[in-house]
């Protein structure tokens, strides 16, 4: 499956998993986040550890809408989901995925132990 | 040893052959400059700051023919075969450096190029026929750097274990041996621990009479031991002057009293120069502390230092910020700054050292336009012809 990162300008994590992935030699299919669809934010909810809590951006808690809709909320995944998809600047990024596994901000441990046995070209 | 070649001659030195063959590596300069790691991505500077530099051929001989015009003496490949990791996966794009060595002798005239060679990648055969070859190619300009490798993820990539440090430094000596035994004896046989050679063959012998410049970089007890035994000149460490002028007694006092032999001395240089301080400054600022790969970095601490709790933090913080900024004494400043640096750091005793810089295609033009004129007023360094081009 293609390896696609979701990154935003900006962004020194984003930097950071696109050059790793760059000097890696990992090939990878970049996107920017804000084009983002709520099914791709759900299907990412779905992949990740603790659920759509993962996919939040604790670095924009001073962010206003952070502050009104999700800091001291009860929030359901589909919750998080749909405030996700409407103001994706609150996303964690980079988001790292192949739709079957995902890797969110960048992990360097993580990235290094996903990253094996990757087929580059095909003989 | 050169002086067993010249019987009765017991006053010649055994670097005396590649005086007399105007070695450039031996020539009259009192500090001698190089270059270092061009083969590989990041060169020594551990950082994501944007650089025009690449690992390339192209981009190599640019690098070479300016280096080459203004009188540098010599180009010196990192033995690299995987990356330190972090983003930046420092080193981890390269080209292999016998391969680097004969392309860039192909287009070069009187600059020496060496093969930094891991003992344990090559058979000493193959490596003895490499150098020969570029020996050839290059008229006299190829050197061997010895290493043994310390990078255990890199080394294990060929498979065995990787040998711990003394037996890697035994394995070495019985490498370089056989690697001279081809290079000055004809139907030889060698039986040792490590190499068993039967009717050893090779033609032709090397360009250079008897053989090229061996040169290493352990500074270990053992390291020493290696250096002074077998090599025309040892790398050692720049971390400040003192240090400097302390090292390079010792050892060119050890080989004359060990093995009767004379020892080159050549350290390392970071450089950052520009026409203010306040601009080298911020530069530096930029590219280590706000781009640089602090990770890779820790890979590289790591790795070379074990996980001893013997260094401080404040230690490992210091080191580790000269491993992001590219390994070797800070020169930081404007080309007079620098020029003063290295008066006094040709007074410790040291032959030549190797600068480094993050961009070597930009900012070597402005070093040879620069200091290079400085270094030749403070009778570091003879002029060289000036009607050949500065930069490419």
């Amino acid at each position: 499956m293609t390896w696609t990162i979701f990154d935003k300008p900006d962004c020194t994590d984003c930097e950071k998993g696109n050059a790793w992935l760059k000097n890696h030699g990992i090939p990878v299919h970049k996107v920017n986040v804000f084009a983002v669809s709520k099914e791709q934010i759900s299907l990412w909810a779905e992949l990740s550890e603790n659920g759509a809590v993962d996919l939040i951006d604790q670095e924009q808690k001073s962010n206003t809408v952070y502050q009104t809709k999700i800091h001291n909320q009860a929030l359901s995944d589909h919750d998080i989901v749909a405030i996700l998809a409407e103001h994706p600047e609150l996303i964690r990024t980079p988001v790292i995925t192949n739709h079957e596994q995902i890797i969110i901000g960048y992990q360097s441990d993580k990235m290094k132990s996903t990253f094996r046995f990757v087929k580059i070209r095909t003989l | 040893m050169l002086a067993e070649s010249r019987e009765g001659d017991k006053d010649m030195s055994n670097l005396d052959a590649f005086r007399e063959a105007g070695n450039p590596m031996f020539n009259d300069n009192k500090l001698k400059l190089g270059t270092f790691a061009s083969n590989c991505s990041g060169a020594l500077s551990m950082t994501l700051a944007e650089t025009v530099f690449e690992p390339t051929f192209e981009k190599n001989v640019e690098i070479a023919k300016m280096a080459e015009a203004a009188g540098f003496e010599c180009m010196i490949p990192l033995g690299r075969w995987r990356g330190w990791g972090g983003p930046s996966n420092f080193n981890g794009t390269s080209m292999e450096v016998y391969t680097w060595a004969a392309a860039l002798a192909s287009v070069t005239e009187k600059i020496c190029l060496f093969a930094t060679s891991h003992v344990g990648t090559v058979h000493p055969l193959l490596a003895a026929k490499q150098a020969v070859t570029i020996d050839h190619v290059s008229k006299g300009r190829f050197g061997l750097n010895i290493v043994t490798g310390n990078f255990r993820e890199e080394m294990e990539m060929f498979g065995p274990k990787m040998m711990d440090h003394d037996r890697r430094y035994d394995y070495a000596g019985e490498w370089i041996d056989v690697v001279q035994k081809f290079w000055t004896e004809q139907y030889f046989d060698h039986a040792g621990e490590f190499f068993t050679i039967n009717d050893g063959f090779m033609m032709p012998k090397p360009y250079q009479n008897p053989r090229p410049v061996l040169i290493s970089a352990g500074t270990s007890p053992r390291g020493r031991e290696f250096a002074t035994k077998y090599c025309d000149i040892n790398f050692g460490p720049s971390e400040s002057m003192e240090k400097l002028t302390n090292w390079t007694k010792e050892i060119k006092g050890f080989a004359w009293e060990n093995y009767r032999r004379e020892i080159g001395t050549f350290t390392a240089c970071m450089v950052v120069c520009r026409d203010t301080e306040k601009e080298a400054k911020e530069y530096y600022d930029y590219y280590v502390h706000k781009k640089g790969d602090w990770e890779a970095a820790g890979n590289a601490i790591k790795t070379m230092m074990g996980e001893s709790k013997s260094f401080s933090m404040e230690f490992l913080q210091k080191f580790q910020e000269r491993f992001v900024a590219g390994v070797g004494y800070p020169l930081i400043g404007t080309p007079e700054q620098i020029t003063e640096k290295l008066i006094e750091l040709s007074a410790t005793g040291v032959d030549g050292t190797l600068i480094n810089m993050v961009d070597y295609n930009v900012e070597l033009p402005h070093w040879n336009e620069k200091v290079m004129p400085l270094l030749e007023q403070a009778g570091l360094r003879k002029p060289v012809q000036r009607n050949a081009p500065q930069s490419v």
